[in-house]
């Protein structure tokens, strides 16, 4: 059984390997250094009050968005800086009357 | 210190904050685990790093060990994940790895050898033995590694992988025909 032989002797060759005898070490060193490092985490709460708080900026965004009136800057449009030329509002206001 | 309750004990202790006692566990499996390993990988730097990331890995789970297993039954399970992870992971980068295994067998036979065309017959039937083993599915593989290398029973064997003993056996002697006709061809 020349195959078996081959498998047993390859076997052997690898048990015969020994670990780093201060691996036992490294590992609870590796441990200690990744309780270190975790990242901070958000209770349940904080996440709560985070995403609230998100919520009322957006809701706060959207009715100040809502406040803008367009109406409001044409008329000023309009008079800026055209004091040598006439006022365009004469002719586009319909209640005013410009006819002769 | 073997005795379930003891290890129970030890693990009750790490959960209530005294880490330091996992170095009990560490100590105690780690040849063990070390075995297993190198069964899969092959090299003792590639089996090193598979046991400080199963310990860690083992350590993170702790709280969820129920004890419905042996502690060693569900260490094992870990070691042999880890270890099948780690082999496809490898895989993705063959292409580098075959070319540094050739430029590293090339340059291990050393000129002053006495036989250097025994020595190279005997690193090409080591790397024929180790394909064949890499070759076996997964399933084999693991029952095979862990009998052959860690010397588990048929019985140990099952609860790891969840099989009966009748599976258990199955794979092994098949895992025994492939490797067998895979390496008829070695002088």
């Amino acid at each position: 059984m020349k195959t078996e032989k081959s498998i047993t002797d390859f076997i052997d060759s690898k048990l015969k390997i020994e670990p780093n005898p201060y691996l036992t070490t490294q590992i609870m060193a590796k441990l200690e250094s990744l309780e270190h490092n975790e990242p901070y985490k958000l209770s349940s709460l904080q996440k709560a009050v985070v995403a609230f708080s998100i919520t009322i900026v957006v809701l706060l965004g959207i009715s100040l968005g809502t406040l803008y009136n367009k109406e409001t800057t044409d008329s000023y449009a309009l008079n800026i800086n055209d004091s040598q030329i006439e006022n365009l509002q004469i002719f586009s206001d319909p209640n005013v009357n410009t006819e002769d | 210190m073997t005795n379930p309750e003891e290890i129970k004990n030890i693990i009750s202790d790490i959960l209530a904050g005294e880490r330091e006692k996992f170095s009990l566990i560490v100590n105690l499996y780690k040849e063990s685990v070390f075995r297993i390993a190198i069964g899969y990988m092959h090299t003792k730097d590639d089996a090193e790093d598979i046991v400080q990331e199963v310990f860690i890995k083992t350590y993170q789970s702790l709280s969820g060990f129920k004890g419905k297993s042996e502690f060693s039954t569900w260490l094992y399970r870990i070691t042999v994940n880890t270890c099948l992870n780690a082999i496809e992971k490898k895989q993705r980068y063959s292409f580098f790895q075959k070319a540094e295994d050739t430029v590293t067998r090339i340059f291990n036979i050393r000129s002053d050898d006495k036989n250097p065309e025994e020595k190279l017959l005997s690193r090409e039937k080591e790397k024929a033995v180790q394909d064949a083993i890499d070759s076996l599915p997964k399933q084999q593989r693991t029952a095979f590694t862990l009998k052959r290398y860690e010397d588990l029973s048929q019985q140990d064997i099952s609860k790891i992988m969840n099989l009966s003993e009748g599976a258990v056996e199955q794979l092994l002697q098949r895992a025994k025909v492939n490797l067998t006709n895979k390496l008829k061809k070695i002088k």
